[in-house]
């Protein structure tokens, strides 16, 4: 066991108590077992596992955190202004303190309801699988949402609907007297030829310095197409650790758009089984740090089958003395011929105390494939800042400009609008001079 | 209006420039001519602030103020323009917002008011049709996706809306084919002005066959070995730059 047993206690407490007071189905209750003994038997991570080698979690285990209150206090929708955006389509979903909110979300459809709701309805817990996707054993934080959830979205989009299925969810996460853990859990399934876009949105009211270990699981169904975008903008005080685990049936589509912009520790976990042919993915990341913020993007992929796409560009940007990490493994098992992957890695250190470590890997037992890759970690370019300059441009706004734009090559991917304005909002709200380059936008 | 005395600057300790000398007046076009890394892209990057130029010794004043203590963006609002022997493409910034800010940063510093996005489109048009560029230059980023002669446009296309006091064209000619060398050559006459002072730094003599310099200037390790009007120019064409070289090692 590689943490002390003492800082397992409190999540032990918190297990134990979920175990007793709910009245889960027995598959359930079984699957919470399994999910806690894997946990248990090897606790947290330490840098001394290879994928964690670069985030160390002392600053996480260090703190105590309780549990949620079951009916917190109701916050005023005003109280989000300017925070989240308006999604016109979209079923909204909003949870405060992880316990999900019916007064700040929209009216309940079928298709997008909340966990909590569904696991008190007796018929539907049999329905509703969980880790179909993820490996608990390999993933701990995994595990232990496993374990612990309470509440989160579940989203089923039945096959061959004509129009895309747009949800939004919001997890708030709020300064509190005391600091809590939160375990979302997001369950999504798409049918065959089914669309889904999926909002997942994350930010804080005040200097929120909770835990929130959020599971986002996504089985897509033959010819799915699923387009997740996961805006990440807690206050940097926050601890956020996200997995996010994808199975892809033939011919289906998943685009993720990952940006971290908040969070004392954020980790982000994006795992994609592309398990048959013609299945394909594209997964774009940014990341924006300073202060003493740290990052730790995590990217696996694995290609189970022939005609199998996956594409990487993930970007990210360091300032202050943050460091920011990019590990993104693709793995080409034995018949997944005719692979085709890419994976890009940009980087932009802004200051001589910040740090991004990049590692592109590659794990092919096939033959017959087409995999690039790519990793930079760089300056901001001495000549178009000089030419920025010799133009007029002032030297602090043409770093601006250029970091900007740096970032705004992955934020024009996203798909929905409204996103992309936040998004453009918040970058320019980092940078210096942001009057003068929003003409440019 | 630009006066180099003495000038001496190096990049990472070897010295490109060995004590040049110049005098330029406004008005006037001078043509800036010497073989392969005599110095002459150096001289006008050391002039528009670039800072991977170690200035060593030497004083450079321009319209009564020490050029070498202003920052590159102070020189540009002051009214020095370079074109870029290499334009850089900058994806992500937009080419005509660029040059809107850099022509209200201009203006402000001269305490005009800035102008606005009609305004500005009015007075670029005018421009584009001189420089024969059409509306896609407006819509893409800076220089990005440009082929060479398009860059090269773009450049003096730039010049001819910010309006310099003193326009510093390095190599403006290379890589042009004879035609898009005529549109650039038309586009710097054109902006031969009373007020103007261009310099032009070229390789061949070419060039000065569209824009007649009042002095052309030969350089050699980092010197001004030779001035003369235009005839020098020609002399350089036929004679090539080794007699030059010669004499000035002797």
């Amino acid at each position: 066991m590689s943490t002390p047993a003492h800082a397992l206690d409190s999540y032990r407490a918190a297990f134990e108590q979920r175990v007793q007071q709910t009245r889960e189905s027995a598959a359930l209750a079984q699957q919470r077992q399994q999910a806690w003994a894997a946990f248990a038997a090897t606790g947290f991570p330490s840098t001394r596992d290879e994928d964690w080698k670069y985030t160390n979690l002392r600053r996480l285990l260090r703190r105590k955190f309780s549990a949620p209150a079951d009916n917190p206090d109701e916050i005023e929708a005003d109280a989000l202004a300017g925070q989240i955006v308006e999604m016109p389509h979209a079923s909204r979903l909003v949870f405060v303190d992880g316990v999900f909110s019916p007064h700040l979300s929209s009216t309940p459809s079928d298709h997008a309801v909340s966990l909590a709701t569904t696991l008190r309805n007796e018929e539907q817990p049999e329905k509703t699988r969980f880790d179909n996707v993820i490996d608990i054993r390999q993933h701990r934080f995994a595990a232990l949402n496993t374990a612990l959830f309470t509440d989160g979205a579940v989203i089923n989009v039945a096959p061959n609907q004509k129009q895309p299925t747009v949800v939004y969810l919001v997890f708030v996460s709020r300064e509190n007297g005391h600091r809590v853990a939160v375990h979302p859990r997001v369950q999504v399934k798409v049918g065959n030829a089914s669309a889904l876009q999926l909002v997942e949105h994350h930010i804080s009211l005040g200097a929120a310095d909770n835990f929130v270990n959020s599971i986002c699981e996504i089985d897509l169904g033959d010819g799915a197409r699923v387009e997740h975008i996961r805006l990440q903008d807690e206050a940097d005080t926050g601890f956020s650790i996200a997995g996010l685990h994808v199975r892809q049936a033939r011919d289906s589509e998943f685009v993720s758009h990952n940006y971290c912009l908040g969070g004392a520790l954020a980790r982000n976990d994006v795992v994609v089984l592309l398990e048959e042919p013609g299945a394909h993915c594209t997964l774009n990341g940014l990341f924006m740090v300073r202060g003493s913020q740290h990052v730790d993007n995590h990217v696996r992929i694995d290609h189970l089958a022939m005609h199998t796409q996956s594409e990487q560009n993930y970007r990210g940007v360091a300032d202050g003395r943050a460091r920011g990490v990019y590990n993104g493994k693709v793995v080409v098992h034995v018949g997944a011929d005719k692979t085709d992957a890419i994976q890009s890695s940009k980087n932009l250190l802004l200051s001589d105390k910040a740090e991004i470590d990049t590692k592109p890997e590659l794990e092919i037992y096939a033959d017959d494939v087409k995999c690039r890759h790519g990793a930079t970690v760089g300056q901001l370019d001495a000549d178009a800042l000089f030419y920025l300059r010799s133009r007029g441009i002032d030297l602090e706004t043409a770093r601006a400009l250029l970091t900007y734009a740096f970032a705004e090559d992955v934020v024009v991917k996203a798909g929905a609008d409204a996103v992309r304005d936040l998004l453009d909002t918040r970058i320019l709200g980092l940078l210096p001079a942001q009057d003068i380059i929003r003409e440019f936008v | 209006m630009l006066k180099i005395e003495n000038l001496h600057a190096s990049v990472d300790g070897s010295e490109i420039l060995r004590g040049l000398d110049l005098e330029v007046g406004a008005g006037e076009v001078h043509a800036i001519m010497g073989p392969n890394g005599s110095g002459k892209s150096t001289l006008v990057q050391v002039l528009a602030g670039r800072d991977d130029y170690e200035v060593t010794s030497g004083n450079v004043t321009y319209c009564d103020s020490q050029l070498l203590d202003m920052a590159p963006e102070e020189r540009a609002r002051e009214g020095i323009f370079l074109g870029f022997q290499y334009p850089v493409e900058i994806p992500g910034v937009n080419n005509v917002y660029l040059l809107k800010a850099a022509l209200n940063a201009i203006r402000k510093h001269r305490g005009q008011s800035e102008l606005d996005a009609v305004e500005f489109l009015g007075l670029v048009r005018d421009k584009m049709k001189l420089m024969q560029m059409d509306d896609s230059f407006l819509k893409r980023g800076v220089n990005e996706g440009f082929s060479g002669g398009e860059k090269k446009r773009n450049e003096i296309f730039q010049m001819a809306v910010l309006e310099p006091r003193l326009a510093l064209l390095d190599e403006t000619d290379s890589g042009l084919d004879i035609d898009a060398l005529k549109v650039v050559a038309k586009g710097v006459e054109s902006q031969r002005h009373p007020d103007r002072a261009i310099v032009l730094v070229t390789h061949y003599q070419r060039l000065l066959d569209y824009i007649e310099p009042d002095y052309v200037h030969v350089l050699s390790a980092g010197r001004i070995v030779r001035s003369g009007d235009k005839s020098l120019a020609l002399e350089l064409e036929r004679r090539g730059y080794d007699w030059l070289k010669a004499e000035a090692a002797a």
